[in-house]
């Protein structure tokens, strides 16, 4: 009897322990990234559009911000609401300027910022694509975006 | 008071003869005969089943054509009448270029943040990635 009671404490104390262990390695895993996003246009760019997601599908978007240019004045378009929910596991951004052609930003310059969460122990493997990229006068117009990745908070 | 006239003694003795025969026959009834009217009778029964089958057949296909195309109808009629209105500059795709296009055009700018919105809606769109 005395036995059995003590194999029944030292279960309940490894699973204690393991259960323990599961979350320490949880929240390890799961930490926050910033991912700035550059579109290159040799052109004045007016509008813009991308999307960006993680290959493996191990990143929730908790936030967007504005880039740097002063032509963007307004919050960037995405989904908030999924966003709010905690569901995004992909993310749509879009903005546009009716600024003059002369106040816009020319070359490489930081449209947007994409707050994320990584709940992978693998590097994020991040896949942006450029949707669309228009002129002032509403054209489209050839440009290239990119990327770079700090750590956030 | 009139006297009822005897009947048989006018009629000739060969036809009473036959009636007389007649009215003590019986019926031959005959397996075969009995065999013959079941088989009849449930070929006509099982052959109703059948008919009605047919005519549910008859009946299905058009009814399955015009359900499935009522339900296009209603399906992606909408989306496609959404998506053409929503190609502001006529580009044959829909994206920020139409909210965009849409803004230049002095639009209101609660329709340009729907049209935006839409746009970028992760429920609606499909990934190209």
């Amino acid at each position: 009897m005395r036995s059995r009671s003590l194999a029944v404490v030292i279960v309940a104390i490894a699973a204690l322990a393991a259960s323990f262990g599961l979350l320490a390695q949880q929240q390890a895993a799961a930490r926050f990234a910033v991912v700035d996003v550059y579109v290159d246009s040799t052109a004045p760019l007016a509008a813009w559009q991308f999307e960006l997601r993680e290959r493996h599908g191990e990143m929730q978007v908790v936030g967007v911000e504005n880039g740097d240019s002063r032509a963007y004045t307004q919050a960037p378009y995405y989904d908030r609401a999924v966003v709010d929910r905690g569901a995004a596991d992909r993310i749509i951004v879009a903005s546009f300027s009716l600024r003059p052609a002369a106040e816009l930003p020319v070359g490489r310059a930081r449209v947007a910022t994409v707050h994320v969460r990584l709940t992978g122990s693998a590097a994020p493997d991040f896949q942006l694509q450029l949707v669309a990229a228009g002129a002032a006068d509403g054209r489209p117009i050839d440009a290239k975006i990119t990327l770079d990745t700090r750590t956030g908070r | 008071m009139h006297e009822p006239e005897p009947q048989f003694e006018e009629l000739p003795d060969l036809l009473v003869a036959r009636l007389q025969r007649a009215d003590r026959s019986q019926g031959i009834v005959d397996p075969r005969t009995d065999r013959v009217v079941i088989d009849d009778a449930r070929r006509y029964f099982a052959s109703r089943p059948r008919r009605a089958r047919l005519a549910v057949m008859r009946w299905a296909l058009p009814l399955a054509a015009a359900a499935a195309l009522l339900i296009a109808v209603l399906v992606l009629r909408p989306f496609g009448l959404q998506r053409a209105a929503d190609d502001v500059d006529g580009s044959g795709r829909v994206d920020i270029l139409d909210a965009f296009a849409l803004a230049r055009s002095q639009a209101d700018q609660e329709s340009v943040d729907a049209l935006a919105a839409r746009i970028v809606s992760l429920g609606a769109q499909r990934s190209d990635l």
